[in-house]
């Protein structure tokens, strides 16, 4: 079962690649504008060699996953302190909904004037998109958790910290961990605009100078390398979820 | 020993305006003594037990627990829900230890006393098991024998075997009776089920509908220890039945005569 989702995976994608090739080599599609697969393997290959990818990938990566820590744990931060206060909860409600309104990619170009061209700037782009997305779900995660268990263990003695320790936070996991796995696009999104609005390093960067120059097969190469990057992120998440998550029913497990 | 003095509770309904749920209610419940609340749905059961358990201020009146108000304080109880409140992501033997963590007991202690209960109730071999994984009827074991572990004076359940097929609530039933026996717990049980109420308690508390206030106390002196089947089908046991159930049914004109008191 398992093998036949990935030949069945693994045929598809190859075959897309094989009807983008046979497209270009039959004239349909100009490889000018379009790239040709040959060549953006042959240039990963060259990148890949050369070193070139590994310095712009590791700014990425640093930018990325330094904004998803930061800003997964502002957003969980200030969802558990505002589940303890319905008072700020009341007061901060409004305003949060207004930051959250405001289309974050127009501040991209402030935070680089803030901020500066370098990796910082990028972080805290990253940041913020990623501390509203956990923010919300951790506050959602923090609603749902049953009044009637929490209950059942007070009555046993436990402690506020004890409540938060062996009933909330377990409970929340769950809704932290999804908030991480979508983070992980946004914290990349966050990095790569940031490094298109202004940069000098990344694979944001690298693919807005090949643009410039109308390289689309180097265009190609980095979104590939993007791609395998989402991939590896996202099964190292996996894999913690199901480390963390052993307990829930297996038909909640996909992948 | 357990005092409810004169205790009511209205609710805020979500349309502003106040919904009384508990009438006021006076009980007394004796030490190591099991007494049940029976009453039509909606007439303020759960809500009296979550009052004494502490877990919700009466609008008016008090709890005493040795005389002492338990104000906040909590430790002394166990509380069985209505709904299933095992801790999902923790295995039968976490689950079941979870309150002796809570008292902070080195693992070993913990271990020796839980494995004594897990087999009691029969659920050896799950210890590594997830509560998803139990039937009903496990998960209410587990239940039990979570509050059993760290001892507590006083256990107040909430209908614990309300949604099971008829087997196995009298198989739970007789574990209970036994587990009673053996440890002589405080018990408030509450139940909608008459027949459970009298194979249990030693005595019945029936309450009027909404808001609930205390018909009428019934003492159930029927022999210990006792078994099920056989103490169902005993005179006494037939003539009580008979005798709630006329009361319960007689709700249209309460109040015929004051109520006699168990304690
Ligand atoms: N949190 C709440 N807010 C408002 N009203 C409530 C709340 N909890 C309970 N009530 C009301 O109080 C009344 C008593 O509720 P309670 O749950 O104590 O009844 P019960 O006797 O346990 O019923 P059942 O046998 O169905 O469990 C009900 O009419 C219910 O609508
Ligand atoms: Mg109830």
């Amino acid at each position: 079962m398992r093998l036949k989702i990935h030949l069945i995976r693994l045929a598809l994608v190859a075959g897309f690649f094989a009807a983008w090739e046979a497209g270009v080599a039959g004239g349909l599609l100009n490889a000018f504008f379009f790239g040709r697969p040959s060549l953006i393997f042959m240039d990963l290959w060259w990148i890949t060699v050369s070193g070139y990818v590994f310095q712009h990938l590791w700014v990425t990566l640093q930018e990325s996953l330094l904004g998803l820590l930061l800003g997964g744990a502002a957003g969980v931060g200030l969802a558990f302190a505002l589940a303890a206060s319905p008072f700020w909860t009341k007061v901060l409600d409004p305003i949060l909904m207004v930051l959250y309104g405001i289309p974050r990619i127009a501040l991209a170009p402030l935070f680089i004037l803030w901020f500066g061209l370098g990796v910082a700037s990028k972080v805290v782009f990253a940041l913020v998109l990623v501390f509203f997305l956990m923010f919300f779900n951790t506050s959602a995660g923090l609603k749902g958790v049953s009044a009637e268990m929490v209950d059942a263990i007070r009555v046993m003695g436990a402690s506020r910290w004890q409540l938060l320790c062996k009933v909330t936070l377990p409970a929340v996991l769950p809704w932290m961990l999804a908030g991480l796995k979508s983070g992980v696009g946004m914290a990349l999104l966050g990095a790569i605009v940031g490094e298109y609005v202004g940069g000098n390093a990344g694979l944001g960067w690298m693919i807005n100078s090949a643009a410039g120059l109308f390289e689309t097969t180097r265009v190609f190469s980095a979104l590939f390398v993007l791609g395998i990057l989402v991939l590896v992120i996202n099964q190292a998440l996996n894999y913690v979820e199901r480390r963390l998550l052993r307990w829930r029913p297996v038909d909640h497990q996909i992948g | 020993m357990i005092q409810a003095l004169a205790v009511a509770k209205s609710y805020a309904a979500l349309d502003g305006t106040m919904v009384q749920a508990l009438g006021e209610v006076s009980l007394q419940v004796e030490s190591g003594q099991f007494v049940s609340l029976v009453g039509p749905s909606g007439c303020g059961k759960t809500t009296l037990l979550k009052i004494i358990a502490g877990l919700q201020k009466p609008s008016q009146g008090r709890v005493l627990r040795d005389q002492h108000l338990v104000n906040g304080s909590f430790g002394w109880a166990g509380y069985l829900s209505q709904a299933d409140t095992l801790l999902p992501w923790r295995t039968v033997l976490a689950n079941a230890e979870i309150g002796l963590e809570i008292r902070q007991t080195p693992p070993a202690a913990r271990r020796a006393r839980v494995a004594g209960l897990i087999q009691r109730v029969g659920l050896s071999g799950f210890e590594q098991k997830y509560p998803s994984e139990l039937s009903g009827g496990m998960k209410k074991r587990l239940g039990l024998i979570r509050l059993l572990s760290y001892d507590p004076e006083v256990l107040l359940l909430d209908e614990p075997f309300g949604a099971l097929d008829a087997q196995t609530r009298e198989f739970l039933q007789q574990d209970l009776l036994t587990l009673w026996q053996d440890f002589h717990k405080t018990v408030i049980f509450v139940t909608h089920d008459l027949v459970e109420a009298i194979t249990l308690s030693d005595c019945i508390v029936l309450m009027s509908p909404r808001p609930g206030r205390i018909k009428t106390e019934y003492r159930v002196d029927l022999p210990r220890p006792r078994s099920l089947p056989d103490i169902q089908f005993s005179p006494a046991f037939q003539e009580l039945h008979r005798q709630i159930r006329l009361d319960l049914q007689d709700d249209l004109c309460p109040g015929l005569a004051p109520a006699p008191s168990c304690a």
